[in-house]
């Protein structure tokens, strides 16, 4: 009895997540030993190497697939894939967090311990097969990120976005458990397979409350995602976010969110797919516009940058809502290429911005006549706008591209033309920062120092070149990110 | 499988990252590298004159290879009648706007890093038969050009380089949708979907309901960039902002990237949506011929007045696409390379006086026939040239289209003749405004006369402007039976 529990645990197939929570704990030991001022920088190196470490491990051992934990998670490709994506993007954030710790006051070595621990409820969130799972996943992810966004407790924006972000997740929260009660109700269980089994035998039958759980489900994913009009919380939290933070939320989590999202809906509520589509739809629409005419508005590019992601998550509706294998491959695809993308700019967004106040920072004419002083990181920038706006030769091109493609192979073509609009709409709020940084001169009266570190400037190279190699050779990744939707018909 | 025209395409790129190399400061050394570029890859490109069957409408030196063989992407190039005039032009104007470049100071290096990127764009372009390659080709070459209006060009540069962008961003993502929907809907035996633009060709049938939007899509995008009327507010502002090399190019090969889009991907895959259009397509296009001719008199500036001329010329080009017979469709091909020379050399002209004035309004000049005269009499031939004398290009293309025209539609032909007279009145009257009379300015009486570096830019063009004038055969045999074949296609 006891043996086959421990058989069934296949605890080695949790290695990397294991090892994360060891190099959690070290991380916070370090705190402790080394003396106070010195610790944060222990605390990064000692994370950057076990970062390193998670992700070789998920590499090397990629081909012990299965469940685990009697079911409860479930280790294949598209684990793989979102552990390697996840880890890579805190591990990008991590490196480079030190110098701005340092500017902004918040030397605390919980800020990357925070981080490591909403790195490892989003890996729970991508492996979960069951329910619970995925909803304990949020739920260290989420409160992890509460705290994080609070972190610059001196200021009053932080303040503001932690709360309303926690508040608002709260009501998530909320949302999700009901909705796996109700679920639960109908079905049995919370187990995403047994929960397909069931509603395949319903057939035309399923019964109404089923429809309500997996709507309240949606909604939770729809909150954490960011998609409109569950968005409320974003503006807030992003802005008031420390930014290397606001860099990381607008990706990863994200990211990790989109991850159980498709495995929630494309293998637990599957047989429900179409009766999703019109409200997908709406939602796509109604979020890639109302970002981008957010982001329009902006004068701050760290707030541009920010409402611009969510007409990114728009984007990534409209492939969700096809339903399909490709759909999916094309949201993994795009979650790679924003994440360097975005995380790039932010960096060049922090090294730029001439006032250590956020509140007042990040302006556009920052980067007047950019080209003239850093020539190197404004043609880095342009480089990652361009991607951003996506056009060719980018990953952020291929990216749209593909979702795009996605869409009209699903007969989605009214969506696709509302989307590519979009996209050209968006080309405004980029392109006005490739015009501050190339067509302006520059004005040495008002412009401030830039800090820039070895750090960012390598992380940012890093970046661009990712970018460049998968616009022009996207087909590794192509194949990567399609063999990882393979499980999903 | 040969290489040559990758080797044409890629040659100016090459030749940007050499300079990259070379230290900002040496200026004399940039311009002889970017001049030696454009100068090998017009050497190299020459002999493809010679080399390609014009009695075969088939593309040829096709190269092919896998490119993300996961999405059915292959890089896909060829070359046939109707390219080879177009490839051809945009090589030979490279070296000549290097020697219009004459003027630029200002970050040398970067600028002529961003003239041959856009030349390997163009190039591309023209060469593509992957739809998807088209289209890779087709954007990449705006980051180029929006930097050379935006970062070289006149005190409005901004305006008018995000003017630019956004118009040829919306029409081309249009494109990409139709191009999407063309991928899936296609099934090539033994192949399955396909971007492959001969593929394509061979099998495919779209349904006529189908045929109407993908050509409405694809139209849009080519008709922002001819610029057919009303799509044309972008050019002025463009032209007028870019530096004078920019608008060369600009005149001289982009706007032809959208008739070409017509004539190679917008009219034969969407032979239904031709038809149904055609009416509108040759309205909009009498209208561009007149509208153009018409704003074109009252212009107080040299520079705005030749681009909005542009406007009426490209109209020419649509009509005779539109009316769909040989002749019509061999004067808009050959129309298209005159436009490139013609209004190409308009520009340059405009250029050498700006250079030294800095004005461009007509009423700071007058008379400076006295002060110029070599000046004044290629300004004057190629004025005629653009207004379809005979024995010079113009006349040729614009005859040619005209009776044409005149078989399908003797309506739209008398009207769009009246564009030929709009063009007397306002080249004429520029003219006589600007070198005849007494030379009433002073700021012009120290004006100097054409410089080495101008002859140089000048003279070639000049050649061709006889040389289609006199012996159009030379040209229009290239293309004649790509252009049956092109009817065949069309015309059910």
């Amino acid at each position: 009895m006891f043996d086959t529990l421990i058989a069934n645990m296949q605890i080695a197939r949790v290695l990397p997540e294991i090892l994360l929570l060891i190099v959690a704990f070290l991380a916070i030991l370090t705190d402790v030993i080394l003396p106070r001022g010195r610790s944060t920088r222990g605390v990064q190196i000692v994370s950057v190497l076990g970062l390193l470490a998670v992700i070789a491990v998920s590499i090397f051992r990629r081909h012990d697939t299965g469940a685990a934990f009697s079911g409860m998670v479930v280790i294949d490709g598209y684990t793989t894939f979102f552990r390697v994506l996840l880890s890579a993007l805190t591990l990008l954030v991590i490196s480079v967090s030190e110098r701005y710790l340092e500017v902004t006051r918040i030397r605390i070595a919980e800020y990357y311990l925070m981080l490591l621990f909403a790195l490892f409820g989003m890996l729970l969130m991508v492996m979960g097969q069951d329910l619970l799972i995925v909803f304990l996943g949020i739920e260290t992810m989420s409160i992890s990120l509460y705290a994080l966004v609070g972190i610059s407790r001196h200021k009053h924006a932080s303040n503001e976005g932690a709360l309303k972000y926690f508040l608002l997740g709260a009501f998530t929260t909320a949302f999700f458990l009901y909705g796996i009660a109700l679920t639960f109700g109908v079905t049995g269980s919370t187990n995403i397979l047994d929960i397909t089994l069931f509603l395949r035998n319903a057939g035309a039958d399923t019964p109404i409350i089923a429809w309500a759980g997996a709507g309240l489900i949606l909604i939770a994913f729809a909150f954490k995602a960011a998609l409109v009009p569950f968005h409320w919380w974003s503006p807030d939290a992003y802005e008031g976010a420390p930014t290397t933070i606001t860099a990381f939320m607008s990706t990863a989590p994200k990211a990790a969110a989109f991850a159980a999202f498709i495995r929630v809906f494309y293998t637990g509520f599957e047989t429900m797919a179409d009766g999703w589509t019109t409200i997908l739809w709406w939602m796509a629409v109604v979020t890639m516009t109302f970002g981008n005419l957010l982001a329009l508005r902006q004068d701050s590019v760290k707030r541009m940058l920010a409402f611009s992601s969510i007409t990114h998550a728009g984007y990534l509706v409209v492939a969700f809502l096809t339903f399909g294998q490709q759909g999916a491959a094309s949201i993994l695809f795009y979650l790679v290429a924003y994440g360097i993308m975005n995380v790039g700019a932010f960096l060049v967004a922090i090294a730029v911005n001439r006032n250590e106040d956020d509140e007042k920072g990040y302006h556009f004419d920052d980067y007047r006549g950019l080209v003239f002083r850093r020539p190197g990181m404004a043609i880095g920038m342009l480089i990652l706008m361009l991607s951003l706006a996506g056009i060719p030769p980018t990953a952020g091109f291929f990216g749209k591209y593909y979702i795009f493609s996605s869409a009209v192979n699903a007969g989605f073509v009214g969506l696709a033309v509302i989307g590519v609009l979009n996209s050209a709409v968006s080309v405004f709020y980029y392109l006005r920062l490739i015009v501050n940084m190339f067509l302006k001169d520059r004005d040495e009266a008002t412009e401030g120092r830039i800090f820039w570190t070895g750090e960012m400037a390598q992380v940012v190279l890093v970046c661009v070149i990712l970018v460049l190699l998968i616009g022009l050779f996207p087909d590794t990744l192509l194949t990567a990110a399609m063999g990882s939707v393979a499980m999903f018909q | 499988m040969s290489l040559w025209l990758s080797t044409v395409v890629f040659i100016p790129l090459l030749g940007s990252l050499l300079l990259l190399a070379v230290p900002g400061s040496r200026k004399g050394v940039i311009r002889g590298v970017a001049l030696a570029v454009m100068v090998i890859d017009f050497l190299v490109s020459l002999p493809l004159f010679w080399a390609v069957d014009a009695t075969s409408s088939a593309f040829q030196f096709i190269e092919k290879a896998a490119w993300i063989p996961s999405l059915g992407i292959s890089y896909h190039l060829g070359i046939d009648g109707i390219s080879l005039l177009l490839v051809l032009l945009t090589t030979f104007l490279g070296p000549i706007v290097v020697f219009g470049s004459s003027g630029v100071t200002k970050h040398l290096k970067a600028y002529f890093v961003a003239m041959l990127t856009l030349q390997t764009g163009m190039l591309g372009t023209f060469l593509s038969l992957d739809l998807f390659l088209f289209y890779i080709f087709w954007e990449v070459m705006l980051i180029p050009m929006y930097f050379l209006i935006g970062i070289w060009g006149g005190t409005e540069r901004i305006y008018a380089a995000l003017k630019f962008f956004i118009y040829t961003m919306v029409g081309s993502l249009l494109m990409l949708v139709g191009i999407l929907w063309i991928y899936f809907n296609v099934h090539i035996p033994g192949i399955g979907h396909s971007f492959d633009y001969t593929l394509i060709m061979r099998h495919a049938q779209f349904p006529a309901q189908a045929q109407l939007w993908l050509f409405a899509a694809f139209a849009l995008a080519f008709a922002i960039k001819v610029p057919m009327f009303p799509f044309h507010t972008w050019l002025p502002d463009a032209h007028v902002q870019a530096p004078t090399a920019g608008s060369v190019i600009l005149a001289g090969v982009l706007l032809k990237m959208g008739t070409y889009g017509f004539i190679r991907f917008a009219m034969p895959m969407f032979p239904e949506g031709v038809e149904y259009f055609k009416p509108l397509m040759l309205t909009l296009a009498v209208i561009g011929i007149v509208y153009g001719g018409l704003v074109s008199i009252v212009q107080p500036d040299m520079k705005k007045l030749v681009a909005y001329s542009s406007v009426s010329h490209l109209g020419f080009v649509m009509l005779g696409l539109f009316a769909l017979n040989s002749q019509a469709v061999s004067g808009a091909l050959i129309q298209m390379i005159n436009h490139g020379l013609s209004t190409g050399a308009l520009f340059l002209l405009v250029g050498v006086v700006y250079d030294r004035r800095h004005t461009r309004l007509i009423s700071e000049y007058g008379g400076i026939a006295k002060v110029m005269p070599w000046y004044t009499l290629i300004f004057t031939v190629v004025a005629l040239s653009s207004i379809g004398m005979p024995g010079l290009n113009g006349f040729v293309g614009e005859f040619l289209i005209l009776v044409g025209a005149y078989k399908a539609s003797p309506t739209a032909a008398i009207i769009s003749a009246t564009g030929v007279i709009l063009a007397a009145i306002y080249l004429l009257w520029m003219l006589r405004r600007v070198f005849y009379g007494p030379l009433t300015n002073k700021a012009n009486e120290s004006l100097t006369d054409l410089k080495p570096v101008e002859w140089a830019s000048l003279l070639p063009l000049l050649v061709f402007i006889v040389w289609i004038g006199v012996h159009p055969n030379t040209f229009l045999s290239k293309f004649a039976v790509s252009i049956e074949t092109f009817l065949t296609q069309v015309v059910r």
